[in-house]
């Protein structure tokens, strides 16, 4: 077991590797009179994103939204233990998300960890797949999707979705759709459950109140048990090419201001830095910089009406790194005008040494309190993992050396050509 | 944890000294009474008092000071208590253990500053930051539709509480922000400042006496001010029939609303046995509505209950097919008339830990704690360690009787389109 300082919020990682791959990562509070509870996150490295695999000699093409159909179904337990039921016998919360990248089932109680912890790790072990609870599950899953599709920020990133990428299944969503999910069989369940669900592919992060040695112990005895498949899982590589499929869709739907979303593809290997955790934070850096609360942009497009919120992100997986920035607009005029404005700004883009000072401040500060919220500390600790593959312990040091150097070298290869456009206008009373 | 409480003359203090937090929490919580106009002015005055002030007249400027202070976050919102309304204004900021000596007394004047210095000339806000503003809030106030749940509860209540503060929409309207000028709001701004029932509260591991000091310099009330409002909505009169109310929208999912009532319960019934009721019916993955109508007959993604106890009512909210309203209901209907004969050892425990869990939970959140003292000032609200022990003694025929004396009043769907 390691045991490290995560430096500058007074917190401790315990971590460990077992012999079958299985990584256990271990993030207890300071000792605490009032804080109860305890947060745990069981999670595969399994998302949306691997339909196409092999595994032995076996290639193998999964019916979209299989991951996350699978989240739903782990939950069937043969013995009919309900682990819903089971939690919640000690006031335990339990939940499970599915991302692009990740499967998750999070458990957060206040009692009984020792036997809630085991819990989870067996409800998630031996799932139980019937043909009758897989054709039950698909009706509300249906329901689901049908709750996301009458969102219209959801429309939108959907439609974008599909015109950036060529490859990389990001042009699904992590649900699939209705089509997909009618399809799914008991059979396609049991070969990614057994693809994916192996120890060297998952891992257990926990936060708040705990004591790290004896559930480290506790866990290893556990978890050192089980034993990967023989077969090994390879998940199709993807090399992106840097074009787009569509540069510009016009949708319609029940909204009563124009929305917009813009997309700009470019390619990873041109960043100078190799680290990705590195990259990530400068580029979050560059947006924030550029769009957020105190960019003379953002005042800019305030003062003219041309937006009435604004938001920005960006994706970075395989070769392939996208900035994305949606937008609400009072006319469709304004929204193009935006358009024109962020792309022109974007080609010129010149950062301030005292905005990258002011707003690394910001950062370290979010670092600290954030380390006081144990639930949402478990999830930044989860995205770590997915994108990093371990937690990164010196995030308040590195924001502390970023410089004009490195991020002027980002900046100059930061590339707004590939661009990608989706409005989506208030449906006519005709149509 | 060290709590006080100090009559101010003007408002109240409240200071709660925790090491649990590595920053400092401080709300200024203004409360009037919940009208239409009402909710449509504090929102549209939160949206411009964040804005700018007098010091730094541009968002890009107030931001930057913020930014300087190590991050601090100061925000403005307003929500309805039952008949009452409280805009709350909040700061949060980095303990200057963590920052450098007097960080946290330069983000209270700052806070100060947005609040009595706001950035107006001859008596109204500045034209061109009313226009930038209003039209945000405008656009917030129509795009209201896109959230279906959401929309779907304020029409719910819209229908079932015509006429009583029930119904107002937090979100604002349209007719009242039509009516609004730089000038009124100003207006309204310093009514607000004047008549405005207030409480501060702070959190953090602070020194006490330094707190109130620098508390009184920073925020001054001139006037003496009544110390309640009334909270508590009328009780609605329960039907004998459920009434059924169906509105059209675009989309696939259909949203079921519903409202059930409680009648004849005392405050101790409502505060815990009710409370406990409700978890049993749909609170979390484990409920009587969350088996029945998702696991065991597929029709819904979601579907819980929870209890609005300032207005007298519980409410049930799903995501269905258009075509199971009435079998949604069927089973609804079915689960209550269930609970009123029979509810079981296990289900009363797991609604006791799911309770306990819910309150262990609190002491995870500075906002939360705050939340919980605001309300102990509000409605005389049982502190933590109270609710705890008076929970564990609830007794099953507490629970029983409570389920006996629960209607469905209103079953609203707000439609999606046919397949």
């Amino acid at each position: 077991m390691r045991e490290e300082e995560i430096r500058g919020v007074d917190l401790k990682a315990y971590t460990k590797t077992l012999a079958n791959g299985f990584k256990i990562y271990l993030v207890p509070n300071k000792k605490s009179k009032k804080k109860n509870k305890y947060y745990a996150a069981l999670g595969t490295h399994y998302g949306a994103l691997d339909i196409d695999f092999s595994l032995g000699n076996k290639t193998i093409s999964s019916p979209a939204g299989i991951a996350h159909f699978l989240e739903h179904k782990i939950f069937a337990q043969e013995d009919g233990v309900d682990p819903f039921t089971f939690f919640s016998e000690s006031g335990c919360y339990s939940n499970a998300y599915t991302n692009y990248k990740v499967t998750c089932f999070i458990i957060g109680g206040s009692k009984e960890l020792e036997k809630n912890l085991d819990f989870l790790i067996d409800f998630v072990h031996q799932p139980y797949f019937t043909k009758e609870n897989v054709e039950q599950e698909k009706d509300i899953i249906v329901q689901e999707i049908r709750m996301y599709q009458d969102n219209p920020g959801y429309q939108v990133s959907e439609t974008l979705s599909k015109n950036i990428y060529l490859q990389l299944p990001f042009y699904n969503q992590v649900i699939g759709s209705e089509k997909s999910v009618r399809s799914v069989t008991v059979e396609d369940l049991n070969t990614c459950y057994h693809a994916f669900y192996q120890p060297q592919n998952m891992f257990l992060v926990m936060t708040g109140n705990f004591d790290p040695i004896t559930v480290m112990e506790q866990l290893t005895e556990k978890i050192s048990k089980f034993e990967n498949k023989k077969e090994v899982v390879k998940i199709k590589k993807y090399h992106e090419p840097m074009k787009i499929k569509k540069e510009m869709e016009v949708i319609h739907g029940k909204v009563e201001l124009p929305k917009v979303a813009i997309a700009y593809k470019m390619s990873r290997d041109s960043f100078p830095i190799v680290e990705d955790y590195v990259l990530d934070l400068y580029l979050n850096m560059i947006t924030a910089i550029s769009f957020g609360s105190t960019s003379d942009f953002r005042e800019m497009i305030r003062k003219r009406g041309l937006t009435t919120g604004i938001g920005y992100y960006f994706r970075r997986s395989s070769n392939c790194i996208t900035l994305f920035i949606e937008a609400e607009c009072k006319t469709e005029t304004a929204a193009d005008e935006l358009i024109e404005e962020i792309d022109k700004y974007l080609k010129h883009l010149v950062i301030h040494p005292e905005d990258l000072e002011r707003i690394k401040k910001v950062w370290i500060s979010s670092e600290i309190i954030r380390s006081d919220y144990a639930e949402n500390y478990l999830d930044y600790l989860v995205d770590d993992i997915i994108e990093y593959n371990r937690i990164v312990l010196d995030y308040v040091d590195l924001i502390r050396k970023m410089n004009m150097k490195e991020l002027e070298k980002i900046v100059a290869k930061l590339n707004f050509k590939q661009r990608s456009i989706v409005k989506l206008l208030k449906q006519d009373k005709e149509n | 944890m060290e709590y006080i409480k100090q009559d101010m003359g003007s408002y109240q203090l409240h200071i709660i000294k925790t090491d649990e937090f590595k920053s400092v929490t401080v709300e200024l919580i203004f409360r009037q009474s919940l009208t239409k106009e009402s909710i449509t002015n504090q929102n549209l005055l939160n949206r411009i008092l964040s804005l700018s002030c007098e010091k730094y007249p541009s968002k890009v400027e107030l931001s930057r000071a913020c930014q300087d202070l190590y991050g601090a976050s100061i925000t403005a919102s307003a929500r309805g208590y039952g008949q009452a309304m409280a805009a709350i204004y909040r700061l949060r900021v980095l303990n200057d253990k963590y920052t450098e000596p007097n960080n946290f007394a330069k983000a209270l004047e700052l806070s100060s500053a947005i609040l009595y210095q706001p950035d107006i000339e001859e008596n109204h806000f500045k034209e061109e930051n009313f226009e930038i503003v209003r039209a945000e809030y405008e656009a917030s106030i129509k795009t209201l539709e896109e959230d279906k749940r959401s929309y779907a509860l304020i029409r719910l209540f819209e229908h079932v509480g015509k006429d009583s503060p029930i119904g107002i929409r937090g979100r604002g309207y349209l007719e009242e922000l039509e009516k609004i000028t730089p000038d009124s709001l100003y207006q309204y701004y310093l009514n607000m400042l004047k008549h405005g029932i207030v409480d501060i509260f702070v959190l953090g591991d602070v020194d006490i006496e330094e707190t109130k000091e620098l508390i009184t310099k920073n925020f001054k009330f001139d006037t003496y001010k009544p110390r309640r409002l009334p909270v508590y909505n009328e009780l609605l009169a329960p039907r004998k029939r459920i009434r059924y109310i169906r509105e059209q929208t675009q989309g696939k999912e259909t949203i079921m609303a519903m409202v059930y009532l409680y009648s004849d319960l005392t405050q101790y019934d409502i505060n815990y046995p009710l409370a406990l009721y409700n978890v049993i019916l749909g609170g979390g993955s484990d409920s009587l509505l969350f088996s029945e109508v998702r696991e065991k007959n597929s029709l819904a993604y979601y579907i819980y209950s929870s209890l609005r106890i300032l207005d007298g009512v519980g409410v049930i909210v799903g995501g269905i097919s258009k075509e199971q309203e009435q079998k949604c209901v069927t089973l609804i209907r079915k689960a209550i008339k269930n609970l009123a004969c029979k509810i079981t050892d296990e289900q009363l425990e797991k609604a006791k830990e799911y309770f306990l869990s819910a309150l262990e939970e609190i002491e995870e959140s500075a906002n939360e704690i705050i939340e919980t003292y605001h309300m102990m000032e509000l409605i005389d609200a049982d502190d933590l360690k109270t609710r705890r022990e008076k929970i564990e003694q609830v007794t099953k025929e507490e629970v029983l009787n409570v389920a006996r004396k629960i209607s469905l009043h209103t079953a609203y769907f707000l439609e999606g389109e046919d397949e």
